[in-house]
This record gives C-alpha cells, structure tokens and sequence, in this order.
C-alpha cells in the first residue's frame, strides 16, 4: 500500500512535468507560427518580384512590337534571352473587326508571359496601328 | 531510543524540501540554454524581418521609378529651337519633356505681388546614376594600393583606374523648368532645381538607346531615338567584374518613344 505523501509527491511531480511539456509545446506552437508568418512574407517578396518581372518583360514585349523589333502576329511560346531565360512569351492578335468595334484599324495586340516555374501568368493588351519604322 | 527516528525525520523533511546545488546548477543551465535559444531565433526573426522590408522597399522603389521614368519618358520631344531633346550616356539620361506649367503661372497678377514670369509647358528632366568612390580611407592603404594597381594594369591609364573605382550609390533626379526671363524678348532661362535623390536603395541603373534597329549605350542627341531600356538593380556593379556584365537580379523595361516615330520635332 503506497503512503498518503508519496502519492502527493508524484503527483506534485507530474503536474511540474505536465506545465514544462506544455511550456515547450507552446513555444513549439509559436515558433511554428512565427516561422510559417516569415515564410509567407518570403513568397510574398518573392511573387512581388515575380510579378514586376512579368509586367516589365509584358510591357517591354509590346515596346518591342510597336518598334517594330517583333512581329505584330501571333507567335508561338518563346524563351526571352539571359536572365530571363525562365520567361517565356507569346503574342496573340486579333484582327480589326467591325463585331468588335475595333474601328481606325487597330489591332488587338495581347502579350502573354509565363514562367513554368513559378506557375505565374501576365497578360497585357494594347490596340495598335500598323508598325511604323 | 526516540530522539534516532526525529532526527531522521528531519533530515529527510530538510533534504526533501530543498533543492541540492546541483539541481540548481542544472536549472539554471536549462534556463540559460532556452533564453539563449530564444534570443538567437528572436534576433534572427527581426534581422529576417528587416531584410524582408528593405527587399520589399528596394522592390517598390523600382517599380515607381520604372513607372515615373515611363512616363515621363513617353512625353519626351525634341525642341528644333532650343536644340534640346534627349541625350544620355549609360548611367544617366537628360531629356525635354511636356508639362502642365505650375499652378502659380496660372495666378492673375495683382498690385501688391510681382508679376510672375511667364512659364513653358517644358520640362528638362535629367535622371543620373550617383557614384561614391569605393576606396575608404587613403591611397597609402596596402589593400587599396593593391586595388589601384590592378585596375592601372588591366585599363592601362591611372585617370581610368582611378574613375573606374567608382561604384553606384544612389538615383537622383533633376527637374529644370524652362522659364521665360522677359515675355517680350521670349528669352528662356534655366532655373536649376535642387537634385532629388529619389532613391538610395537602387545602386545600379544603365540606360541603351535604340538607333536604328541597335541598341547603343550612349546618345549623343538631341534628336529621340526610337527607344530606351532602362536596367535598375539592387546592388552596384562590381568594380573587379571583368566581364563588365551585371550578373545580379535586374529590372528591365523597354520605353518606346512615341514622338521619335513620326515628326520628330514639335512646332516652337
């Protein structure tokens, strides 16, 4: 038969255990926390600099067009040149219609740049007159 | 025969309720060794936080800069007159552009202020990259002495070692307003603006100029040219980078220059 104090005595040491097993617990928990907030402030830094990567090549894509150093038809996907090398772009054109009240003959100009591995998507479109060089 | 069991009884109750030395000791050590741990990742975590902002910043600063240099880019023309359009080396850009005149152009002039001078809608815009010399302290240094001498012997000139040691810093911008001195004679003065550093977080900025179907790295001017890429990055061009290739993140845009395709000239 166990004396009355040891019961107290283990049971004053489990409660000690139980409180230092969930201090860490928490800490665990908050570190977890605190690391998964700077991780998503990482891909949220990361997808800025993605996305200003893809408007500058969209909007540099349609300089190019309209200085005439692209063709303004519609182009398959292909890779930009160092360093962009993980970008690639393609043009699709849509001819002046009188459904799509695209009068003075403009053409719908669309840059679409993707890179495969950010799994990233940029459209930018501009109606344009012919190239003038 | 009962004073054996009363003092072993207190013994044990002494011994049982407080802590031996090394209890203590090893308390303080885990103590130690958890603030410690704790510290470390909250220095960490702040350091990771500042550096995560300053990158956000550095991001921002060359969007906007990209997206003010489009624009005013995009109103650039050449003024036959004057003999101004652009003009630009590879780390700087002067340019004419249009403008609404400032607000106080457009005051009545009353009795009690001086007339105000009449004002152009023309802006000269001049945006430069600033370089700091990347020597700290004197030449005598052995390391700077060694730096110098590699540069003389691979340029050959001691003028272009000691230009070329010269790194990015900063982006200034400067706005001259073209101001009419008398409106009879129409004579127009420049009124120098104080330069505006616009950014210091940027340390490297190059410009080409596109001439004919070539991109050259300076334009000599003032007629446009058709257009400009403009390159922005964070970190400055390595002075012992023999390539001469900037090889860090870099933000790039090409401008196209609207009045340089047709009349290259506006009527003055």
């Amino acid at each position: 038969m166990t004396p009355p104090s040891c019961n107290a005595k283990r049971t004053t040491v489990g409660a000690i255990l139980f409180e230092v097993v969930l201090a860490l617990a928490l800490f665990v928990f908050a570190t977890a926390v605190i690391s998964g907030g700077f991780s998503a402030s990482l891909k949220s830094v990361d997808r800025m600099r993605a996305e200003l990567d893809a408007s500058n090549l969209a909007a540099s894509t349609l300089a190019e067009i309209a200085l005439g150093l692209k063709p303004m038809s519609a182009s398959p996907p292909t890779d930009f040149e160092p360093p962009f090398e993980r970008w690639n772009w393609e043009v699709e054109v849509t001819e002046p219609s009188e459904d799509l009240d695209m009068g003075g003959g403009l053409t719908l100009v669309e840059v679409i740049i993707r890179n495969e591995t950010l799994q990233r998507e940029t459209r930018l479109a501009r109606m344009m007159r012919g190239t003038t060089r | 025969m009962n004073t054996f069991p009363a003092t072993r009884l207190a013994k044990r109750l002494r011994f049982a309720a407080a802590f031996t030395i090394l209890e203590v000791m090893l308390a303080i050590v885990i103590a130690t060794g958890l603030l410690a741990t704790a510290m470390y990742y909250y220095q960490q975590a702040a350091r990771f936080r500042n550096n995560l902002l300053e990158e956000t910043e550095r991001i921002g600063s060359a969007r906007l800069i990209l997206d003010r240099l489009s624009t005013e880019l995009r109103c650039a023309l050449y003024h036959p007159v004057r003999g101004t359009g652009v003009r630009g080396g590879s780390d700087w850009i002067e340019f004419l552009k249009s403008s609404l005149p400032s607000q106080a152009s457009w005051r009545l002039p009353t009795g009690s202020e001086p007339p105000h001078y009449p004002e152009t809608g023309y802006r000269l815009i001049r945006y430069e990259l600033l370089k700091k010399p990347l020597l700290e302290g004197s030449l005598d240094k052995d390391a700077n002495r060694q730096l110098t001498g590699q540069m003389e012997r691979s340029t050959g000139d001691t003028n272009a070692a000691s230009a070329s040691l010269m790194q990015g810093d900063a982006i200034n911008r400067v706005e001259r307003r073209l101001l009419s001195a008398k409106a009879s004679t129409n004579d127009v003065v420049a009124v120098r603006i104080n330069p505006v550093r616009i950014t210091d977080r940027l340390k490297y900025l190059k410009f080409r100029y596109l001439n004919g179907g070539v991109w050259v790295d300076a334009w000599p001017g003032p007629q446009l040219p058709r257009g400009v890429e403009v390159s922005l990055g964070i970190e400055p061009m390595s002075v012992t980078n023999l390539l001469e290739e900037y090889t860090n993140h870099v933000f790039r845009r090409i401008i196209r220059i609207p009045a340089s395709a047709g009349a290259n000239s506006v009527t003055p």
